[in-house]
């Protein structure tokens, strides 16, 4: 009997070693606890660990494990070198970046996610203002959000803002692109983007403190060790505070009128927000609870548009995660996870003024997610194992409007995940096999009536519905430097309480929503070479290349559209194709030369049968994506970093009309280490100070060329900020967590 | 480095076409030029539009320049007026030339352009959420003065300056909504007002206290006024609020005179009133989700003939040849009807086939 191995797919913080750590290994062995298989040369052990999927790992891979002597000594290789290549699995394709206290001071989730290919972050400002990723040329809400496995928005619902969620209180961000392996009990068409504490024994005991720029200040605090001999903790607080006041280009809306274009300040655009996770696991290898809770609260202005702009509107919300999960081995080739979790968030939107939306209006909606899953495998044999995830949830939605002190009532939504998972290997391991069968059923019959008299309510409210939801995936390993993967699945994503019921700002619900639906495939390669490398000597380099290729057909594909009164409104579009080419290189050189490359290509097509539409692309998803990292090590010192990150010009409307300007950004950072665990950090984001793009004046005219000046921006009206300086100091007790 | 990107575009603009319009052009030489009249056809998707034009036939030019999701224009002979009223700008464009204007200015952040005429060699424009008309300098846009309008404030700080028509007498007439919009999106007290407007002095020389929520137009030169509207929804939004008609106002003797063509003669929303010199008109009749358009004769107060355009119709407007031209979009409730710019002829109330655009059609207007 073989003890059940990690669901297909679990990326894990051990795969994710840099080649450093990885030839590091390879100069001085495996450390001597650890108990495991050990391929005959350390060039296949190079190749392996980089292309061996997680699921074909040892058996102490899982963070959440209990801690125990061995797999701390494992371990503590993880913890410095959390972000190097990244795991190949059967599943969606995977990409782990670090995070932790000592990320860059001017650096946030959504700079870490614009790193990873297939990867497109949206924001609405700088540094604390909303942002937003889409993966694949997905919707924002095709993305799940998780935290340490916990869904933030299940289903899709509510788009995570990214800017809540502090990179300080985590070790690290896995990214699957497409297909998610079944123990997230999800079904997104984009993917899954899981955040993860540190496990037991990585815990570091940080502070940190920086200033910069718009008079931005952020502070962190983390810590963890160990309660007696079965228990260990782990806290982390972030705080963050800015004026967002940056100036950007207003051209008044006049772009044959250069004369009244002006540089004016960002106003209405301060941010305040505090974050706080406490973890506590107590028990022992075999039996281990786990307790976990993250809150946050955010203060911000809405500063609305350029040509609309805000200055009263504000918004708040105050969410908390509270989980309690155990992680049992009740036989040698059993493991159950049980967990129970409950999410709340409280929204309140302050437009008395109507300068948002039509009218003023005042709001304050609470939403809540009570569930509980199982999730057990069980590997009865020794080249298989099978898994099944059981999960209920209750989802709701309370409107009140603090105006009228008028709500709608609880509107409620019952869902049932059931996903059965297997995997089978053969030839030696080299091949995998992984097919998933899912089954989401969701019950609507109380949700509620329509909130809009003057809208007939038809389509899915009200209904029950049952969604069986097949995929799975083969990885192949011909030779030990090669991996070749692929997947394919279908996905449903229900429209959520807020699509169907919300009224904020300048959103409205819409309760004719039908769920988009979808398939999803990928093929994809990985090939790692070490360089130079003899018996008797190491690699001065090693490389390390990733290409995909992936296609979604998505049905009645949620889209927000606007109306006359410039609110928008969710409905259905009736078809899209997203095909998108990722490549990604990684590479070291001598200890002191990283360079990391990420190329997306997308191409998104718009098939509404509309003639004005179809063909057209998708707005807001710009069909080339480059970022490019490069850094420089002084021994464990100094690291001077680069970072030069392209998105190709978009089209803001589905009718391809209005045209959002392409951007080439680069930023600098530097990080000087002292003795004693202090360190400063400087970072310089939008280093060439560029506030403006040029872009067509008519881009629907064959043949005015002319060009003009554009804001920076990634949604249109949303400027994004100029040059942007932070400086930090911070002190850390545990051995530094190195960055990309 | 952005006053380099800034200096380049207008190097790289200047460059390559000299009909770039600065705001500081001296002078307005429109150089009227006969030629056919052209339809102006802005067409939406809310989202964002296109400027598209027609000869009268129907031939159409698509898509010329792209334009707000929420732009009107307003033709005065040879000048063609666009305002959009999303980035709240309006421009001035001449000799049928609609690739560039001859002016553009901002009118205010959040003004809301809604309409504009010439008079006593000045460009007036109402602004829906501003308590002012704003003037301008004809030649170059610039503004040179204000309308106040506060004293007709309903109480959100906005009168809700709707239309504006040029009378043969030299004054300009305005149409004020006056309503609530914060609470109701009614009319505030039940009815709205028509002022008048000394050109040369920039100030309210009268006003009348109207139906509710009114919009103003002209029939044959203008001496007389149509002035129509009301409310469009009950308080409690269970139906259209039928509080409304068709009113002529007589310039010369300052008197408002009540039709027959009332909301609940008809039977609906009275709206898109045209009339021709005539005396024969066009108006729309809505519940809020139906429309359906009548021919009626001014002068009997009575309805000829009625069609049903099974569409939202958003605007109508009198053409040269005094045809009648729908603006007509899908309805909101996603039903499927006849979508395009139909043309209609008052004398037979019949309507030719739609014209089509890439886009619906949302405003039309007509350039000499």
């Amino acid at each position: 009997m073989r003890a059940p191995r990690q669901p297909s797919g679990g990326g894990t913080g051990r795969r994710s070693r840099s080649a450093r750590h990885l030839r590091a290994q390879l100069r001085d062995g495996p450390a001597p606890a650890r108990p495991r298989r050990r391929p005959s040369s350390a060039r296949l052990s190079l190749v392996l660990l980089l292309l061996t999927p997680p699921l074909l790992a040892d058996d102490d891979v899982h963070v959440e494990e209990p801690p125990h002597a061995e797999a701390d000594a494992e371990r503590h290789v993880e913890v410095r070198a959390p972000a190097g290549p990244n795991p190949i699995t059967t599943a969606g394709t995977l990409t782990v970046r670090a995070l932790g206290p000592d990320a860059p001071p001017a650096s946030d989730l959504a700079t870490v996610l614009a790193s990873v290919p297939g990867a497109n972050v949206r924001r609405l400002g700088g540094l604390g203002d909303v942002a937003v990723v889409s993966l694949r040329g997905s919707s924002l809400r095709q993305v799940e959000v998780f935290l340490d496995g916990v869904p933030l928005n299940p289903d899709g619902a509510e788009v995570v803002d990214l800017s809540e969620l502090p990179p300080s209180a985590f070790s690290r961000v896995e990214v699957w692109r497409g297909d998610a392996p079944a123990r997230y009990g999800a079904a997104p068409l984009g993917g899954v983007i899981d955040l993860r504490t540190p496990p037991p024994s990585e815990t570091p005991t940080a502070v940190g403190i920086a200033a910069g720029s718009w008079s931005t200040l952020r502070g962190h605090a983390v810590t963890g060790g160990r309660l007696g001999k079965h228990a260990d903790a782990y806290a982390a607080g972030d705080v963050l505070g800015t004026a967002g006041d940056f100036t950007f280009l207003d051209d008044a809306g006049t772009v044959y009128n250069r004369l009244d274009d002006g540089m004016p300040r960002r106003l209405n655009n301060d941010l305040f927000r505090a974050n706080g996770l406490a973890r506590v696991n107590v028990g022992h290898h075999g039996a281990r609870l786990t307790l976990l809770d993250a809150a946050a609260h955010v203060e911000r202005g809405l500063p609305g548009p350029v040509g609309a702009r805000a200055e009263n509107a504000r918004y708040a919300a105050t969410r908390n995660l509270l989980s309690a999960s155990a992680d049992l081995t009740p036989g040698d080739d059993v493991r159950v996870v049980p967990r129970v979790w409950w999410f709340t968030r409280s929204d309140e939107l302050d437009d008395r003024m109507g300068e948002l939306g039509v009218g003023g209006e005042w709001r304050r909606d609470r939403t809540a997610t009570l569930g509980a899953q199982v999730d057990t495998t069980w590997a009865p044999l020794s080249w298989g194992q099978l898994g099944l995830l059981t999960r209920a949830r209750r989802d709701t939605y309370t409107p009140f409007d603090v105006i009228t002190k008028a709500t709608d009532g609880e509107r409620r939504r019952d869902a049932l995940v059931a996903a059965l998972s297997g995997e089978a290997r053969a030839w030696g391991d080299r091949l995998l096999v992984t097919p998933v069968v899912q089954v989401n059923a969701r019950d609507d019959r109380t949700l509620g009536d329509t909130p809009f008299a003057d809208t007939a309510a038809i389509g899915t409210p009200r209904s029950t519905a049952v969604d069986v939801l097949p995929r799975g995936g083969v990885l192949v390993r011909p030779w030990p430097t090669l991996a070749v993967k692929g997947s394919v699945g279908r996905y449903v994503r229900p429209p959520d309480l807020f699509e169907l019921f919300g009224q904020g700002g300048r959103e409205m619900g819409n309760t004719r929503l039908l769920p988009e639906s979808g398939t999803h495939w990928d093929v994809g390669l990985r090939g790692v070479r070490a360089l130079g490398e003899r018996a008797d000597r190491v690699a001065w380099a090693c490389v390390a290349l990733d290409l995909g290729w992936s296609e979604v057909r998505a049905e009645d594909r949620i889209v927000r559209v606007q109306n006359s009164q410039q609110t928008t409104l969710p409905v259905n579009l009736p078809s899209a194709r997203i095909r998108t080419f990722e490549a990604g290189a990684e590479m070291e050189v001598l200890d002191a030369l990283r360079s990391r490359t990420s190329v997306t290509r997308n191409l998104a097509e718009n098939l509404d049968p509309d003639p004005a539409y179809t063909g057209n692309a998708l707005p807001r998803l710009p069909e080339l994506e480059l970022e490019q990292a490069t850094s420089l090590h002084v021994g464990a010192t100094l690291e001077l970093s680069h970072t030069w990150s392209h998105a190709g010009a978009t089209f803001l409307d589905a009718a391809n009309v209005l045209v959002n300007g392409p951007r080439n950004l680069h930023a600098l950072a530097l990080r000087a280490r002292a003795p004693r665990g202090l360190a400063l950090s400087a970072e310089v984001r939008n280093l060439f100070d560029v506030r403006a793009v040029a872009v067509d004046r008519n881009p629907i005219s064959p043949t005015d060329d002319a060009l003009v000046a554009q804001p920076l921006a990634d949604f249109g009206g949303y400027p994004l900020p100029g040059r942007t300086v932070m400086v930090a100091v911070s002190w850390s007790g545990a051995p530094a967590m190195e960055h990309p | 480095m952005n006053s380099l990107l800034l200096a380049l575009l207008a190097c790289s603009t200047d460059a390559t076409k000299d009909t770039s319009t600065d705001t500081a052009a001296d002078t307005v030489d429109t150089g009227t030029v006969e030629r056919d009249p052209t339809a102006v056809i802005v067409t939406s998707d809310y989202t964002v539009g296109t400027l598209s034009t027609a000869t009268l036939g129907g031939a159409v030019t698509a898509d010329l320049l792209p334009v707000s999701g929420d732009t009107v224009v307003v033709g005065e002979g040879s000048r063609l007026f666009l305002l959009d009223r999303v980035a709240n700008v309006v421009r001035a464009y001449d000799n049928g030339d609609v690739t560039a204007p001859t002016w553009e200015t901002n009118v205010g952040e959040g003004a809301n352009p809604t309409s504009v005429a010439t008079c006593g060699g000045k460009v007036f424009v109402a602004r829906y959420f501003v308590p002012s008309l704003l003037v301008l300098d004809p030649a170059t846009g610039l503004s040179v003065g204000e309308v106040d309008l506060s004293a007709f404030d309903d109480g959100d700080g906005s009168p809700e300056a709707d239309s504006l028509v040029v009378a043969p007498n030299g004054k300009l007439y305005a149409s004020l909504n006056q309503l609530d919009f914060v609470n109701t999106y009614a009319s505030a007290d039940g009815s709205g007002t028509l002022v008048e407007i000394d050109c040369a002095t920039n100030t309210v020389s009268d006003s009348w206290d109207v139906g509710p929520n009114p919009h103003v137009a002209a029939i044959g030169d203008g001496s007389t006024l149509a002035v129509y509207g009301g409310d469009y929804f009950l308080p409690d939004y269970s139906g259209p609020a039928l509080d409304g008609g068709l009113w002529t106002f007589d310039t010369e003797t300052a008197t408002l005179t009540a039709t027959a063509l009332t909301d609940e003669a008809v039977g609906g929303n009275v709206g898109n009133v045209v009339i021709s010199g005539d005396g024969k008109g066009l108006l729309t009749i809505d519940d809020g989700s139906v429309w359906s358009v009548a021919c009626f004769d001014l002068a009997s107060g009575t309805t000829t003939a009625t069609f049903d355009p099974v569409a939202f119709v958003q605007q109508a407007a009198l053409a040269p040849d005094e045809s009648v031209w729908l603006v007509q979009r899908s309805p909101f409730s996603g039903e499927a009807g006849t979508v395009g710019t139909v043309r209609v002829d008052l004398a037979t109330c019949t309507a030719a086939a739609p014209i089509a655009t890439t886009l619906e059609p949302y405003a039309v207007a007509f350039v000499e």
